[in-house]
């Protein structure tokens, strides 16, 4: 697959150039580069919100036009992707409106909150949330319609160390529960790796699919210890050396 | 509601300078300091409005300016949310019609209204016309701009979610722009206010407009002001009520689903 969108000049310019890949259901995968490389274009691509300029998405043998109804996409920008003006229950029935009959409709609002721990803050505004609990309705509307595939970009990108943490084990939980196929953008390799089943970086200008790397961890996974494993410990050294070329800064 | 609170709605010392001021052109006028031969004193002037009243023109006047205010608000925003709304989602509509918009919204309303009287007659129609073309603009130019400011993660999520292009509009376009829409209702009926009281001064001999010029021509300068006060209270009263649906729409920016 690749992208090419109008430039600044008016001329195609190339964002992604050969990415090929497959997933399989209920995996997890986690894709870090560099800023600018084309992740979210990915993303976007997969979702359906952009079409492919060459190649094509695939969705169970069928090519993908458009968004379709077992993929959904949680945006970073969790202040601009709920709505305000709706309470933290209608924000999640958005999706199921005309789709359900109302009971069914509360049934699965409170299914959800209750799966990212909100239920008992239903019929709060939006702002009255914290951030990580606002990024939590946004994944709940997600899982609201039971998707097979949840696309993410950077979820907690915009979020502390401690709520990202509780964050990513929610997340992990919620996927065990699902069994749905989760595609992820971060910045944050540790969080890639201890996520996901493949961990894939997007390198170059137009981006291309560098590296895949299987990471074969157990699960479930603990942030104390599958993060002392040996294993975790090279598969982070791996990525690290390919994406800044030495081993990590210090900061990381 | 604390003291302080109370206070401050009441607000004394705004109302204390009122009164100064009046007693002070009161005072100023019934000394002889100043002599011009039509200023009447605020005494005066409120016996002139309760002349109007009891006899009861002003009642007439005030209703009739009322109603066709609130005639042409509702003609005006009408025809301007649908503009505004065809503008601000449709690119080609844009395109074509927005030169024409600013050719209309930038031509003074009152060259139009000799154009009204030749073609309506010296009529309520006629004054309907000229205060709906006013109170159009400014809610079709909010209207549009409220509907253009949907943030674009807001347009991925009814993407994602696979609404239909009518429940984005509903669920998502329309409460996004409700408080622009709101404030643009708010400038179309001060200008449809305006423009009524205008059209009644030079085309349609009725209304408050009518009654300050009537006033003036037969040397009735109690009864001029009394009318001039009059338009100040009814423009300040549709300014208060508008304000407050403006102020509840904000905090209420939906409507509540089926």
């Amino acid at each position: 697959m690749g992208v090419a969108l109008p430039g600044p000049d008016g001329r195609p310019f190339e964002i992604l150039r050969d990415i090929n890949f497959r997933l399989e259901p209920a995996e997890i995968v986690g894709i870090v580069g560099r800023s600018g490389t084309g992740k979210t274009t990915l993303l976007r691509v997969l979702a359906g919100l952009l079409p492919a300029t060459g190649g094509s998405v695939m969705l169970l043998g069928r090519p993908v036009h458009g968004p379709p109804s077992t993929v959904v996409t949680v945006f970073q920008d969790y202040v601009n992707a709920l709505l305000p003006w709706r309470t933290i229950a209608r924000n999640v029935a958005l999706p199921l409106e005309r789709r359900y009959p109302k009971a069914v409709r509360k049934e699965r609002v409170a299914r959800a909150l209750e799966m990212v721990g909100l239920a008992d803050r239903a019929n709060d505004h939006p702002w009255r949330l914290s951030g990580g609990m606002q990024q939590r309705v946004q994944i709940a509307r997600a899982l609201a319609v039971s998707p097979h595939v949840l696309l993410m970009d950077e979820p907690f990108g915009a979020l502390d160390a401690m709520t990202k943490a509780s964050l990513q084990d929610q997340l992990l939980l919620m996927q065990a529960e699902t069994r749905a196929t989760v595609v992820f953008i971060t910045h944050d390799l540790e969080e890639a790796i201890y996520l996901s089943d493949r961990v894939f970086l997007i390198a170059g200008s137009p981006g291309q699919l560098t590296l895949e790397v299987r990471t074969d961890l157990p699960r479930p996974r603990n942030q104390i210890t599958t993060r002392e494993l040996p294993r975790y410990l090279e598969v982070r050294h791996q990525l690290s050396t390919a994406l800044h070329g030495t081993s990590p800064p210090p900061e990381e | 509601m604390s003291r302080k609170r109370l206070i401050e709605v009441i607000n004394p010392l705004g109302w204390a300078v009122v009164l100064l001021a009046i007693g002070l052109w009161e005072l100023v006028i019934q000394a002889g300091i100043v002599d011009f031969s039509y200023t009447p004193p605020p005494s005066e002037i409120v016996k002139g409005f309760s002349d109007l009243v009891s006899s009861g023109d002003m009642g007439k006047a005030v209703w009739h300016t009322l109603s066709i205010t609130l005639i042409a608000s509702a003609i005006g925003m009408t025809i301007g949310i649908l503009l505004g709304t065809a503008l601000g989602l449709v690119s080609w509509v844009r395109t074509f019609t927005m030169g024409t918009v600013d050719v209309f919204r930038t031509i003074p309303v009152v060259a139009l209204m000799p154009v009204a009287l030749l073609v309506w007659g010296a009529s309520s129609k006629s004054e309907i016309v000229v205060a709906s073309f006013a109170a159009v603009w400014p809610i079709t130019l909010n209207t549009s701009a409220g509907v253009r400011s949907v943030h674009p993660v807001k347009s991925d999520v009814a993407r994602t979610f696979r609404l239909s292009r009518l429940d984005t509009v509903r669920k998502i376009v329309f409460p996004v722009a409700t408080p622009a829409i709101l404030v643009g209702a708010r400038l179309s009926v001060v200008a449809a206010l305006v423009v009524a009281i205008v059209a009644e001064m030079i085309i349609n001999p009725a209304g408050i407009g009518y009654g300050l010029v009537f006033a003036t021509q037969s040397l009735h300068p109690d009864q001029m002001w009394a009318y001039a006060v009059a338009a100040g209270i009814l423009g300040y009263l549709l300014n208060v009520l508008l304000v407050q649906l403006v102020r509840r729409g904000g905090a209420n920016m939906g409507v509540e689903p089926r």
